[in-house]
C-alpha cells in the first residue's frame, strides 16, 4: 500500500514536469502546425543553464543566443540594399540584445542570486531561442507539410544536441533542488521540492490560461490556432503568432527543464527522451485538446514509475505497449463522440 | 516496342548501381550495401506515406524481419536465404495484425502507435536476454545462402541488394499507375469517395502496411545476414526516423525518392565523418552540420529531391490506353421498375433530428431532382443512400435488396459525384476518372507489381478517354486534375461517376459553381444519359437547370419532405413556395 503511494506520487510528479512540455508541444502544434521533436532541447538547455548560473560558470546558452542573432543579421543582408535604414536598425537592435544577455548572465553570476532568481535569468536566456528556431526553420516555409516540419525539427534536434555536447560535454551536472528535505504526508515521504513542481507547473498553466483568455495578444494566438486563414484575415499577423507560441512554448520546456534536472542528472541527451514521452503524453490528446494532453502525461508518469518498480529491464517496452490499448480506446471515444 | 529516353536512362542508372559494386574500392561497397538496405525499407515508407499513413516503427518490423531470418539460420543451421522467407512471412503477420487493430486510428494516433510499437519492440529485442543476446547482441549469424552455397563475396552480396532494390522501385513505381495505386493515392483524404467507388479502404490500408512492412523485414534480413551480427541498436527508433528522414528528403512521390534520399544522406554522412576527421574536428560536429544540412535541404526542397530531378528529366511513357474499353453490364430492363425504395427515413445528429418520415421511389429510366432550401437535409440524405453514413430509422432498399456496405453499392449499379469535389488533385484527370472503373476491374496488388495488369489497365483507361470525350474533356485528360477550374472538375467528377457504368447515378450539385456554358454541357449530358437509359437522382439549386430535365421533383425542407410532383404542379405548391419565401414558414414553426 505504501509502495503504491509512493510509485502514485513520484508518477504524478514526473507527469507534472512532462505536463509542462505537453502544453508547450500543443501550443506550438495549434498555432503553427509543427510538431516539435526538437521540443525536449529546450528542456536541455533550460536544465544545463540552470546548472551554470548555480555552479558560477558562464552559461553556455548564451553562446547559442548570440550566435542565433548574429544568424538573423546575416539571413537580414539582403535588405541592406533596399531599405538600409531599417537593416541597419535590425542589425542594432540584435546586437543590442546579444550584449544585454551577456550583461544578464554576467550580472547574475557576479551577484550571486538566489535560486529562483537563476531560474527567471535561465528561462530569459534560453526562451529567445524558441524564436530563434523559427525564424529559421518554420517562417521560411509555412505552407510546408506536417511530415517536413516533423523532419526539419528533427534536424534541429540533432543540431542543437550536437551544439550542447560541444558545450557542456557528456558529463552529467547535478543541480540542487529549489528546497531539500521533505515531510511526511501520511504514510508517504513526499520531498518538498515535489511541491515545488506542483506549484510551478499550476502556476505556469494557469498563467497561460489567464494569458489566452484575458489579453488581446492571447486571444489573437487562439484565433490563429483555430483557424489561420480566418486570423489573417482579421488582421492578425500569423507569422508574429507563430513566433510567440515558440518562445511560450520553448520558456514552458525550459521550466520543465529546470524543475526535472533535480530530480535526474542534467546531461546534454537528456532532452530527446523527456521530450518523447512529452510528445506521447500531447498526442494522447490529439496534439489540440489540453486536459486530455494532461491526462495523458499524469498516465506516462505513473505507468512509467509502476513499471520501473515492477520489472525494470522491460520500463519502456510497458509504457509503450501499454499505449497502443490507451490510443484505441481514445480513438473509440472520439468516434462516439462524432457520432 | 520503342523504348522512350526516360526507360533507356532508368536502365543506365539500374545498371550502373548494379555494377557499382564492382568497380568501387571496397570501403564504398559496404556504404553502397547499407544504403541500399536503407533504400529498400525506406520505399515500404514511401508507400505508406502515399496513403496517407506516417509511421515511426519502420526499423522494428527491419528488426523482426532481422532477428527472426538471423535466430532461426543460427539456431537450426537452415540456408539463410529459406530463413529470409520465413522472416517476411512472420513480419507481414504481426504487420498484418498490428494494421487490423491500428489502422482505425486517425490524425496523430497511428504515428504515435507505430512510436510505441517500435520502442516497445526494440525494448524486448534488448531485454530479451535469453533469447536475442541482450544489447550485447549475438555474432556467428550464417551469411546468405541457397542449398550449402553461401554468399562470402560482399561485393556480390551489395550488387545482389541492389537488384532488389531496383525491382522494388520499379514494382512501386509501376503500382503507382496502377488500379491499386488509383485507390491508394485517395486513402489520404478521400475516403467516403474511394468507399463509393468500390474501394474497400480498411483492407486497402492494411495490405499497404503490410506491403511496407515487408519491404522493411526483407531489408531487415539483409542487413543481418550481411553484418553476420545482429543487436538492437540498428533497430531503434533512431532509424525509424533515419528512414523517415530518407523518404522526406528524397521526395515521397515515388520510389526512386527512396532511392535519392538513402544515398544522399549516407554519402553525406560518410563523406562529413571523412572530411571533419581530415580538418581533425572532434567528432560530434558531424551530427551538427548534418542537422543543419538536413533543415537546410528540407527548406531548399519542401518536396524532397526527386521531383526537382525529375523535372530534367524526359517524360515518362504514358500507359497504353488504345483499344477497346471494359464490357459494359447488359441489365434486363424493365421500364418503370422501382429501383430505389426509401421508407420512412428518419436520422439523429445529437439532439438534431436532420431527417425524419422521409419516402420517396426511384424508377428505371427517371430523372428525379430533389431540392430544398439549406440545411433542408439533401446531402445528408444523399450520403445514407450512398451508405457513407448509416439511417437512424427506417430502410433502404436498392433493387429490392436491402443497402449493402458502402464500398459494395458501386458494384450493384449506383455511382454518385459529390458536392464538395473529391478528385486527388495531383493525379491526371484520366488516372482520377480511371478509378471510377475500380470494380469493374480485377487485378490486385500482385498483378500491379509484377505489370501484369496490362492489358486490363489498358482497357480501363480506354473507357476512361471514352468517358472524357463523352464530356467533352479529351484535351485535358492528362492534366493534374487539382489544376482544372472548379466547373471541369465538376464535369470529371460526372466522367468518374460514369466509368462506374451505373444505372443510377446520384448527381450532388452538378452546377455549383458552373459557367453558363458548362451548364449547357452539363445538360446536354444529362439529356444523353437520359437516352442511354441512365437513372438520375439530382441534388441541385440551379432552379432554371432543373426545372427544365426533371421529370419529376421531391422537396425536402428541415429533414421532412413537403412536396412530390411534376416542376409545374411543384412551382404551384403553397409549401414549396412558403418554404422558399419564408411565408408561413415562421408561423408553423
Amino acid at each position: 500500500m505504501d509502495t503504491a503511494l509512493f510509485l502514485l506520487v513520484d508518477g504524478l510528479t514526473n507527469g507534472l514536469v512532462y505536463a509542462l512540455l505537453a502544453l508547450s508541444l500543443v501550443l506550438t502544434f495549434t498555432v503553427t502546425r509543427v510538431v516539435n521533436i526538437a521540443q525536449g532541447e529546450y528542456v536541455m538547455l533550460g536544465a544545463l543553464t540552470l546548472a551554470d548560473l548555480l555552479q558560477g560558470r558562464f552559461p553556455g546558452s548564451v553562446y547559442l543566443l548570440v550566435g542565433g542573432l548574429a544568424l538573423c543579421v546575416v539571413l537580414d543582408a539582403r535588405r541592406w540594399r533596399s531599405d538600409w535604414k531599417g537593416a541597419l536598425l535590425f542589425a542594432a537592435g540584435m546586437l543590442l540584445a546579444a550584449v544585454g544577455a551577456v550583461a544578464l548572465a554576467k550580472g547574475a553570476l557576479a551577484l550571486q542570486l538566489p535560486v529562483v532568481a537563476m531560474m527567471l535569468v535561465a528561462l530569459l536566456l534560453v526562451a529567445p531561442i524558441g524564436v530563434l528556431i523559427y525564424r529559421f526553420t518554420v517562417h521560411p516555409i509555412p505552407d510546408a507539410s506536417t511530415i517536413v516540419f516533423v523532419i526539419i525539427s528533427v534536424g534541429v534536434s540533432m543540431s542543437v544536441q550536437g551544439l550542447g555536447l560541444l558545450i557542456w560535454g557528456a558529463s552529467p551536472y547535478p543541480v540542487d533542488p529549489v528546497a531539500s528535505g521533505g515531510t511526511l504526508l501520511g504514510p508517504v515521504f513526499v520531498p518538498y521540492q515535489s511541491f515545488v513542481i506542483l506549484v510551478v507547473a499550476l502556476a505556469s498553466m494557469g498563467g497561460l490560461y489567464l494569458f489566452s483568455e484575458y489579453t488581446l495578444v492571447g486571444k489573437a494566438l487562439q484565433a490563429s490556432a483555430m483557424n489561420r486563414l480566418g486570423a489573417q484575415f482579421c488582421g492578425i499577423p500569423v507569422a508574429k503568432a507563430g513566433g510567440l507560441a515558440f518562445l511560450l512554448a520553448a520558456a514552458f520546456s525550459a521550466i520543465s527543464g529546470m524543475l526535472l534536472a533535480p530530480l535526474i542528472t542534467a546531461n546534454y541527451e537528456m532532452g530527446f527522451m523527456v521530450g518523447l514521452k512529452g510528445f506521447v503524453g500531447g498526442a494522447m490528446g490529439g496534439l489540440i485538446d489540453y486536459p486530455f494532453a494532461l491526462l495523458g502525461v499524469m498516465m506516462v508518469g505513473g505507468l512509467e514509475t509502476t513499471s520501473a518498480y515492477l520489472a525494470s529491464a522491460y520500463r519502456d517496452v510497458l509504457v509503450f505497449g501499454l499505449l497502443i490499448p490507451t490510443l484505441l480506446w481514445r480513438n473509440a471515444r472520439q468516434r462516439a463522440e462524432a457520432r | 516496342m520503342i523504348m522512350r529516353a526516360r526507360s533507356v536512362l532508368g536502365l543506365c542508372v539500374g545498371a550502373a548501381f548494379v555494377a557499382a559494386p564492382w568497380v568501387l574500392p571496397s570501403f564504398y561497397v559496404g556504404i553502397l550495401a547499407f544504403a541500399g538496405i536503407y533504400a529498400l525499407a525506406a520505399i515500404g515508407l514511401i508507400l505508406l506515406l502515399q496513403a496517407g499513413q506516417v509511421s515511426l516503427g519502420q526499423a522494428a518490423f527491419m528488426g523482426i524481419g532481422g532477428y527472426v531470418s538471423a535466430l532461426v539460420s543460427r539456431a537450426y543451421g537452415i540456408d539463410s536465404a529459406l530463413t529470409l522467407v520465413l522472416a517476411v512471412a512472420v513480419t507481414a503477420v504481426i504487420a498484418a495484425a498490428f494494421g487490423l487493430m491500428t489502422l482505425k486510428l486517425r490524425g496523430h494516433y497511428l504515428p504515435l502507435a507505430t512510436l510505441a510499437f517500435g520502442i516497445a519492440t526494440s525494448g524486448v529485442f534488448t531485454a530479451w536476454h535469453d533469447v536475442t543476446g541482450g544489447a550485447s547482441g549475438l555474432d556467428k549469424i550464417p551469411s546468405l545462402g541457397l542449398f550449402g552455397h553461401v554468399i562470402t563475396d560482399d561485393r556480390f552480396y551489395a550488387q545482389l541488394i541492389w537488384i532488389v532494390v531496383l525491382l522494388a522501385v520499379c514494382g512501386v513505381n509501376r503500382l503507382r499507375t496502377s488500379r491499386v495505386g488509383r485507390a491508394i493515392a485517395t486513402l489520404e483524404s478521400h475516403d467516403g469517395m474511394a468507399r463509393s467507388f468500390g474501394v474497400d479502404t480498411t483492407a486497402l490500408r492494411v495490405k499497404v502496411f503490410v506491403l511496407s512492412a515487408v519491404l522493411a523485414a526483407l531489408a531487415g534480413a539483409l542487413y543481418v545476414h550481411l553484418l553476420r551480427f545482429v543487436s538492437p541498436s540498428p533497430f531503434g527508433l533512431s532509424s525509424s526516423f533515419k528512414l523517415l528522414i530518407m523518404s522526406v528528403v528524397g521526395g515521397p512521390v515515388s520510389g526512386a525518392g527512396a532511392v535519392l534520399g538513402a544515398v544522399t544522406l549516407e554519402s553525406a554522412q560518410w563523406g562529413l565523418q571523412d572530411l571533419l576527421a581530415r580538418w581533425g574536428a572532434s567528432g560530434n560536429l558531424e551530427v551538427i552540420v548534418f542537422g543543419i544540412l538536413l533543415v537546410v535541404m528540407l527548406l531548399k526542397f519542401p518536396r524532397g529531391l526527386w521531383p526537382t530531378v525529375e523535372k530534367r528529366l524526359p517524360a515518362p511513357a504514358a500507359r497504353s490506353r488504345d483499344g477497346a474499353g471494359l464490357p459494359m453490364r447488359r441489365p434486363d430492363t424493365k421500364p418503370g421498375e422501382v429501383l430505389l425504395d426509401l421508407k420512412g427515413i428518419g436520422i439523429r445528429f445529437g439532439g438534431l433530428q436532420a431527417l425524419a418520415d422521409v419516402d420517396m421511389v426511384l424508377r428505371r429510366g427517371e430523372l428525379v431532382g430533389l431540392i430544398g432550401p439549406n440545411g433542408a437535409g439533401k446531402t445528408t440524405l444523399f450520403s445514407i443512400i450512398s451508405g457513407l453514413q448509416r439511417q437512424t430509422s427506417g430502410s433502404v432498399k436498392l433493387f429490392g435488396e436491402p443497402l449493402p456496405r458502402s464500398h459494395l453499392i458501386v458494384r450493384n449499379g449506383m455511382a454518385r459525384t459529390f458536392q464538395h469535389v473529391q478528385l486527388v488533385p495531383e493525379m491526371s484527370v484520366i488516372e482520377n476518372v480511371a478509378l471510377g472503373a475500380y470494380w469493374r476491374t480485377r487485378a490486385g496488388f500482385a498483378r500491379s507489381l509484377l505489370a501484369l495488369d496490362a492489358s486490363e489497365n489498358q482497357q480501363a483507361l480506354a473507357t476512361a478517354q471514352a468517358a472524357l470525350v463523352r464530356v467533352g474533356l479529351a484535351a485535358e485528360a492528362d492534366l493534374p486534375a487539382g489544376s482544372l477550374p472548379l466547373g471541369k472538375q465538376r464535369i470529371v467528377e460526372i466522367a468518374r461517376a460514369l466509368m462506374a457504368d451505373p444505372q443510377i447515378l446520384l448527381l450532388d450539385e452538378p452546377a455549383a459553381g458552373l459557367r453558363f456554358s458548362e451548364k449547357l454541357m452539363l445538360v446536354k449530358i444529362l439529356r444523353q444519359l437520359q437516352a442511354d437509359n441512365v437513372t438520375i437522382l439530382l441534388v441541385e439549386h440551379d432552379m432554371e437547370l432543373v426545372m427544365g430535365c426533371v421529370q419529376r421533383l421531391v422537396v425536402l425542407d428541415r429533414g421532412r419532405m413537403i412536396a412530390e410532383g411534376t416542376p409545374h404542379e411543384v412551382q404551384a405548391n403553397p409549401a414549396v413556395i412558403a418554404a422558399y419565401l419564408g411565408g408561413s414558414r415562421d408561423k408553423a414553426a
